[in-house]
């Protein structure tokens, strides 16, 4: 078919206009050939990334759903999506209290990490599209990348937990809150304390700055990701405050010239505008004072050793408390909704040619109820290919922008490894679950040989 | 996905300048009046900025002008800016760049081109450690070329004095580092005409270009660690190194090599009293003679004047000055200067310039111009970055 279109193409040119594209053509291909190659990104626990939905332009679902996790009000008492318990105290004696992180500093390490975006950047607001996966792994809105590296799932599948990270915004932005309170609670075992003199508080911001440097990596001068305030690698000295403000407000926003704490820092006091609006009140947190010993000789290069125990640092001046209140506990059914799994066939039936290929069938999976179904699934055979094996049905009740994709139901495409099929009639299951509502579904899995596949399209080697 | 209100560009509106009394003109000869308004108000402007405050003596030969990058949320533009009429700009080049994260540029010594270090637009979730990269542009923003890919976004590419060749950093993901380390890093030269690259120097810990001898043979490098600052030779034929000398104990940066090659400043930060301040210090090259420059307060910036002065900005008490050889070239009440480049005639240098009490709260930034003669004028406000001086 290409062939007899190529040939239709040049019998309608002269030979001049041959010739140019000719040597159009072979001067496209020096440059392909020449060029050089863009690095190849991480490999993920995804071989392509899961579907996921993203809120509309405001954020408003978002910033609420962060609201609710900050306050371990989402996910309370779950190992992996809830804020565990707070240590506080000077570093020979501490106690705990509930686990709650400053909702305005969550919004601001989700800005700086997606843009509190949970789609690939090409996914338009309020829309369905697949998740933001970044070079490092990063997934989502808070960028979760610790455990999202390695698939923790069996047989070398993400785990259930690793799919609600990517696939679902709410257990994103819990578990990035969770993995939040785990710096903090890193001091001052593995980590100093921020906080000498007000007992290291975590009500307030300023205490925080350890925790906000381990959270993208407690990495010090010199090292390739290194957020050490007085780096060399940021630029010329001294550096003015950061925002994430309107480009025009006189203040830094090349995010190259600044450590990661001073990005988050500099974005609470000076929060993003959307549609002329700013996302949140700012705070103008303080950062430490580097001309100041008390300050400045903790954080010395001397004293960047493991376990850090000489960089604890008194709260930077003056400190501030979040005055965000605590959200609505009914604003939680609100984010999460009540998802309703369904199935669009109890069975599917496939034909393998052995050696060759297989045909393809596709279950449509469906979201009766209401918010984002993350849905997982799993064959009971080895030869079975799921493709993909996770994604986001979302219910009608969360809004899609005029005009843009948003396709609400997931698409399961089943086939068969030929190579490892064993020979003969066979029957599998594919087991479906809606993570975290406990609701599966089972479809049934035929398989029958075949001598020749049928039409072109439908099969697969 | 995010988006941002950008600041408009820079512009004078000539409009505005007509004075209310401006006759009016018949509707059949509308558009001769409306270029007659024009004119007028073109030379009302250039009269009036004659009558300001004079600028810098001009310099007899080549006209010099600054070359400079206004951060745009998903894209920078690169202007060439008039100091002696900094509102006339010429566009040379807009470099789209991953959100948030914008170029990092320098010029050539010739003032021909500037290279630069990027990420792509279509970066997902751009980091600071991602692989960027290595562009160069002619300075009439024409012909960008990309000489290579996964170098550090953040380190300044450093140019050759023949201007034949790059030096910038590679680490992390883009060597594949043995395990448990976080480097290693590398320094490559990249030769400008067909990005061909070599590795001048290769370490554990982190590596910081620092300059070239005049002749280019020998290439400077800044290691940083744990374990303080020290600074390195190569030997750019033989790409063999040795150990110059040892900065500090703890960390440096801002090295700037005289044009000589005999002596290297930089800043370092140092117990000063209740205090730390930053200091300027220079390294004699020869003999390994470390020497602190000033007395009190913090330096910032130090900046070789062509023919060997050292000039730093400094801030005492509140009050901040520009010294060369230890002379006041220009003094301001409230806020501080951090010199960047003297142009090549030595006429005038570009310093960043700051409205806070401190380094720590450093306030508004913006870049200027000061004269021999200590006259200021300010070039653009904002978040602009100097990237150099073109000439002609």
């Amino acid at each position: 078919m290409a062939g007899r279109i190529a040939r239709r193409v040049l019998s309608l040119l002269s030979g001049q206009r041959r010739l140019a594209l000719a040597a159009a053509a072979f001067l496209l291909a020096v440059m392909a050939a020449v060029a050089p190659a863009r690095p190849a990104r991480a490999e993920c626990i995804f071989p392509t990334a899961p579907t996921t939905y993203e809120d509309l332009k405001d954020r408003s679902l978002f910033l609420t759903t962060i609201e609710l996790a900050a306050a371990n009000m989402l996910f309370p008492g779950d190992p992996y999506f809830g804020i565990p318990n707070l240590e506080f105290g000077p570093r020979t004696s501490r106690s705990t209290q509930p686990g709650r992180v400053p909702p305005t500093l969550m919004k601001a390490i989700s800005w700086i990490e997606s843009s509190i975006t949970q789609a690939a950047v090409d996914v338009p607001f309020g829309s369905i599209g697949p998740a933001l996966v970044s070079f490092d792994c990063g997934h989502g809105i808070a960028q979760v990348t610790s455990g999202m590296t390695v698939a923790l799932g069996e047989g070398g599948r993400a785990s259930p937990e690793q799919a609600l990270v990517a696939t679902h915004f709410a257990y994103n932005i819990a578990r990035g809150a969770a993995i939040l309170a785990d710096k903090w609670n890193q001091a001052p075992e593995l980590r100093p304390v921020a906080g000498t003199d007000t007992n290291g508080l975590p009500e307030l911001l300023e205490n925080w700055y350890f925790a906000v440097w381990s959270y993208n990596g407690f990495t010090g001068p010199g090292a390739n990701r290194s957020n050490h305030p007085m780096d060399p690698v940021y630029g010329t000295w001294p550096r003015p405050q950061y925002s994430c403000g309107p480009s025009g407000d006189g203040k830094g926003h090349n995010r190259a010239n600044y450590p990661y704490q001073e990005l988050v820092f500099g974005c609470i006091a000076n929060p993003p505008i959307v549609d002329g609006r700013p996302l949140w009140q700012g705070i103008p947190v303080s950062l430490p004072d580097l001309s100041n010993p008390a300050w400045r000789e903790p954080l010395k290069l001397a004293n960047f050793v493991f376990p850090y125990a000489s960089m604890d640092i008194p709260t930077p001046q003056p400190f501030h408390l979040d005055p965000t209140p605590l959200p609505d506990p009914r604003l939680r059914e609100r984010v999460l909704g009540s998802p309703q799994l369904r199935v669009s066939r109890p069975e599917v039936k496939l034909g393998v040619a052995p050696g060759s290929g297989s045909t393809v069938e596709t279950i449509t999976i469906e979201n009766a109820g209401t918010g984002v179904l993350a849905w997982y699934a799993m064959a009971t055979e080895p030869w079975i290919v799921l493709r993909p094996y996770a994604g986001a049905a979302v219910g009608p009740n969360l809004p899609c922008a005029p005009q843009a994709p948003c396709d609400r139901n997931g698409k399961l495409e089943v086939t068969v490894d030929a190579s490892r099929a064993p020979p003969g009639r066979r029957t599998a299951a594919i087991r479906i679950q809606a993570l975290g509502t406990g609701q599966s579904f089972i479809v049934t899995v035929e398989v029958s040989q075949v001598i020749r596949l049928g039409v072109p399209g439908i099969t697969r080697h | 996905m995010a988006t941002r209100a950008r600041r408009p560009l820079l512009h004078y509106s000539k409009a505005a300048a007509l004075p209310r009394s401006a006759p009016t003109f018949p509707p059949l000869r509308l558009a001769g009046a409306l270029g007659l308004i024009f004119v007028f108000a073109g030379v009302l402007l250039l009269v009036l900025d004659l009558l300001r405050s004079p600028s810098p003596a001009p310099v007899p030969g080549a006209a010099e002008y600054l070359v400079l990058a206004e951060f745009g949320p998903s894209a920078d533009t690169v202007y060439r800016v008039d100091p002696a009429r900094p509102s006339r700009r010429s566009r040379l080049l807009r470099v789209p760049h991953a959100p948030e994260y914008g170029m990092i540029a320098s010029a050539s010594p010739d003032g021909r081109a500037f290279a630069y270090t990027v990420l792509p637009p279509e970066t997902p979730a751009p980091a600071p450690d991602t692989p960027a990269e290595l562009w160069t542009a002619s300075m009439d923003g024409t012909a960008p070329r990309r000489l290579g890919v996964a170098f550090d976004l953040r380190v300044r590419p450093l140019w050759s004095p023949d201007g034949s060749s790059l030096v910038v950093r590679r680490s992390g993901s883009a060597i594949d580092p043995p395990a448990g380390t976080e480097g290693p890093y590398e320094l490559v030269q990249v030769r400008v005409p067909d990005g061909a690259a070599s590795v001048l120097a290769r370490s554990e810990v982190a590596l910081f270009p620092a300059g070239f001898s005049p002749d280019g043979r020998t290439f400077y490098y800044a290691a940083v660690s744990r374990a303080g600052s020290d600074l390195y030779g190569v030997d750019t034929v033989a790409l063999t190194g040795a150990p110059v000398a040892r900065l500090s104990d703890d960390l440096t940066r801002d090295w700037a090599l005289s044009p000589d090659g005999s002596r290297l400043a930089f800043l370092t930060l140092t117990p000063d009293g209740p205090r730390s301040r930053s200091q300027v210090q220079v390294l004699e090259l020869a003999t390994g003679a470390l020497a602190a420059v000033g007395e009190a307060g913090d330096e910032f910036g130090p900046a070789w004047t062509p023919s060997g002065g050292l000039t730093l900005g400094a801030l005492r008490g509140g009050a901040g000055a520009v010294l060369l050889d230890g002379e006041v070239l220009g003094s301001r009440p409230r806020g501080f200067d951090v010199p960047l480049s003297w142009s090549r005639s030595g006429a005038r240098v570009a310093a960043r310039s700051f409205d806070g009490p401190s380094a720590t709260s450093p306030g508004l930034a913006s870049l200027v111009v000061i004269g021999r003669d200590g006259q200021r004028r300010t070039i653009a406000q904002g978040e602009v970055t100097f990237i150099g001086w073109t000439y002609r």
